[in-house]
């Protein structure tokens, strides 16, 4: 089920209104509800895949109670291999299964030799990636023994397929979201509004800003080979706040539903427009991702305590894993080492606690950091590396750019039918971002005037109900 | 949780209303009860979203025979909306020829039909005009809510309102010019349309139209091609500028046809006089309109 589909709309509060039916100090009652629910939202899409999230449950709650129980820590281990086995099992057949045979081929192919292909026709589990890691972080938690087993299979199952973030995530981990899950929830009427707002905010940036913009970056990217360099980069500016407001709207949809049942899920974006530079950038974006990694992967790997060299290659493996993450195509995994060889200078910079006060340079410093992040995009978005070599020769080429204005706007026509919808669409993201800055800021002074945040609230209510998309268009990141 | 639930029915108040008013003024009939008579409807639902409303009165007729086509198809199809004819008046304003193929697609998905009447215009004959409108019109068609909430409703609402307000009469989509005037621009904008970038042959189409034949051919509905008169001065202009390309689109609709009829209005006596004409595009004269309403429904 979609968080923008009329499904869920009927869905919600029906499962809100029984949530809080049950009461409180029923908590098994609500979690096996909670079950049912994200079981149910998840087989909306596609059924059979109930199964694999069944498995990876049983598999993590059995792994999980075996290695708390072996007092040995040699003899913890082979449970753990299970767990992450099963797990990465899982994941790597059904989303790098063709991926790699293909790649295979290829190489071989660029050698000389011809191999039949042997691919299988496999459909991608939705949100696979998301709900692997969750589940994952829960065994190699317990295994360093910072969290402790649960025996409670109904909560653990809840934890691991709990509806708001199971596709698209914050990825959450075992410590923070278990407990919740085990001890009664009360229901708050401040927490709830604040998850309401949430709400409203996640499906103004989903419906409203990027469905709208998916028409013209699709398009966009469709004809690369036959736009001009001036609409090519309007695309992927464009495709900038799309991913952004796709994603960060699903987050926030799912911390705002989660506050309403009583929940609390992690911040997954910190407004990472306003970075002031790469490094600073991926502390925002998709936080709770970028925190896996840097827990399950760079700290075991050695972080950053040997040496500089050590360090760098630490940092390049992540990146390189996390493109991988993003998608079985070489063009993310290029789309990773691009981020993480940009990384390594702002990491390693001298400079880099010396704070500017300066508004004018930190103003560049931002838009200096989006526009780089911006033009990485490209890679990040094209279907394939052909795509992206057009997208990049013409951006390049200096050939490629006209600045008489009818050119340019004949050939931005190219993209955007009208210059009103245009003006709207960029209209609303300036709102957005303006919205933000200030609640960044905490210059929003919504409590001083409730009449008008009740305005702002309602526009964006307006905006989603009149303006808003709703054609069953999914997630980019379920693809992850 | 009760202050919860009250503050967010009254947060959600105005939207509920709202969809309450559209529910029974039903600006485009799509609950069969509208409070709009069907005057008030073509005035202001038509022109506000000419797809729908078209959808709407498809899915409310048993009508089997169609004219598919653009404003100037609609023009002649007018004389369906008064008079009592077996054609149902699937065509709409702005509709190009990759939307018209949607159409058909479309009828043919809902119910048999038997007698087709479709036009064909050089000017949407264009690969850059490939948008079409069924898919989201059929998406409201299919969901009451996304009907409800539609902001067609809004604008046709405001509308409405507006004009009671101010006494106006209906004007929307009118051209607020003279027809001299007017006119002229007709003309330069066609001029510039062919001399630009804008016009790509549609080889993309021919696939679609030739599926569409033999469609017909295997179901046996009869079709008909029709290329309607525009002024001699626009003519003029595509034969000018476009030549060739103009040329090879009645090849290649004669190419396409097959058993289907082909009747090419386009060098009509008609077309050189200026007074049968609204505008460079658009017939007015009633009965050059009923002769060629006539020659198109009986296939001469």
């Amino acid at each position: 089920m979609l968080f923008n589909s009329l499904e869920f709309i009927l869905f919600l509060p029906l499962v809100f209104a029984l949530y809080w039916l049950i009461g409180s100090k029923r908590v098994k009652a609500q979690n096996l509800l909670l079950l049912v629910a994200s079981y149910a939202f998840y087989g909306w899409w596609d059924p059979r895949f109930l199964i694999l999230i069944a498995i990876s449950t049983l598999v993590d709650y059995w792994a999980g109670l075996q290695i708390d129980q072996t007092p040995d820590k040699g003899k913890k281990k082979p449970f753990l291999w299970i767990s992450v086995g099963v797990n990465i099992g899982i994941l790597g057949f059904f989303k790098y299964y063709n991926f790699f045979v293909d790649s295979w081929i290829d190489a071989w192919g660029a050698l000389g030799y011809e191999m039949s292909p042997s691919t299988l026709n496999i459909i991608l589990p939705v949100g696979i990636s998301f709900y692997t890691f969750q589940t994952l972080s829960y065994t190699i938690d317990i295994y360093h023994g910072k969290v402790k087993p649960t025996r409670d299979v109904i909560s653990f199952a809840a934890f691991v397929s709990f509806f708001p973030q199971l596709v698209a995530g914050p990825i959450e981990r075992a410590s923070k979201l278990l407990p919740q899950l085990l001890n009664p929830r009360k229901f708050d009427y401040n927490q709830a509004v604040i998850g309401g707002k949430l709400l409203l905010l996640g499906f103004f940036k989903k419906v409203v800003i990027a469905d709208r913009l998916a028409v013209y970056v699709d398009a966009g990217f469709e004809n690369m080979g036959s736009i001009a360099a001036i609409p090519a980069l309007l695309v992927v500016l464009l495709f900038a706040f799309q991913l952004y407001c796709d994603f960060s709207g699903y987050s926030d949809i799912a911390v705002g539903v989660a506050k309403m049942f009583g929940i609390e899920l992690s911040i997954n974006f910190l407004y990472p427009f306003f970075s002031k530079s790469l490094v600073d950038l991926w502390k925002r974006w998709h936080i709770t991702l970028f925190s896996w990694f840097r827990d399950y992967i760079y700290i075991p790997l050695g972080g950053s305590k040997r040496g500089k060299y050590k360090t760098a290659e630490n940092i390049l493996i992540v990146f390189l894993i996390s493109g991988l993450w993003h998608g079985a195509s070489w063009t993310f995994v290029l789309f990773g080492l691009v981020h993480g060889v940009l990384y390594l200078p702002y990491f390693f910079s001298k400079r880099k606690k010396q704070e500017s006060a300066s508004l004018l340079i930190n103003g560049l410093k931002i838009v200096a950091t989006f526009c780089l992040f911006t033009l990485t995009l490209g890679l990040f978005r094209s279907p394939d590396f052909e795509t992206a070599g057009i997208f990049y020769r013409k951006i390049i080429t200096l050939s490629q750019y006209s600045f008489h204005i009818s050119e340019v706007v004949y050939q931005l026509r190219e993209v955007v039918e009208s210059g009103v919808a245009l003006a709207t669409i960029l209209g609303l993201i300036v709102f957005l971002l303006v919205f933000e800055w200030a609640t960044m800021q905490g210059k929003l002074p919504l409590k001083k005037y409730r009449f008008g945040e009740v305005l702002i609230y309602q526009a964006m209510l307006y905006l989603i109900v009149f303006y808003g998309v709703f054609n069953n268009s999914s997630f980019i990141y379920f693809q992850f | 949780m009760k202050r919860f639930i009250k503050h967010t029915l009254l947060f959600l108040l105005p939207v509920l209303i709202y969809g309450a008013v559209v529910r029974y003024v039903d600006p485009f009939n799509y609950f069969g009860n509208s409070r709009f008579t069907k005057v008030t409807q073509m005035d202001y639902a038509y022109p506000v979203n000419r797809t729908l409303y078209r959808m709407v009165q498809f899915s409310q007729t048993d009508k089997n025979k169609l004219l598919i086509g653009d404003s100037r198809m609609n023009y002649i199809g007018a004389l369906t909306d008064t008079a009592t004819t077996a054609f149902f008046n699937f065509s709409s304003g702005g509709a190009g020829m990759y939307q018209m193929v949607d159409v058909f697609n479309y009828a043919v998905s809902q119910r048999p039909i038997s007698e087709v009447v479709f036009q064909v215009s050089f000017d949407d004959f264009n690969e850059q005009q490939d948008h079409s409108e069924i898919e989201h019109a059929k998406s409201i068609l299919e969901n009451k809510l996304l009907y409800i909430y539609n902001i067609s409703n809004l604008e046709v609402l405001y509308h409405v309102l507006a004009d009671k307000l101010t006494g106006k009469q209906p004007s929307i989509g009118a051209v607020n010019t003279n027809k001299d005037r007017y006119w002229e621009e007709c003309l330069k904008n066609e001029r510039d349309f062919h001399q630009g970038k804008n016009y790509v042959y549609a080889d993309t189409l021919k696939v679609k139209l030739k599926a569409m034949v033999d469609h017909c051919r295997q179901k046996g509905i009869k079709l008909t091609f029709v290329l309607l008169p525009v002024h001699y001065d626009v003519l003029q202009i595509i034969k000018d500028e476009n030549g060739a390309n103009y040329q090879r689109f009645k090849k290649d609709i004669a190419q396409i046809m097959g058993n289907a009829l082909f009747i090419d209005m386009s060098e009509m006596q008609v077309i050189h006089n200026r007074e049968a004409f609204s505008d460079p595009y658009h017939l007015s004269d009633d009965s050059t309109r009923l002769d060629i309403f006539n020659r198109i429904t009986n296939g001469y």
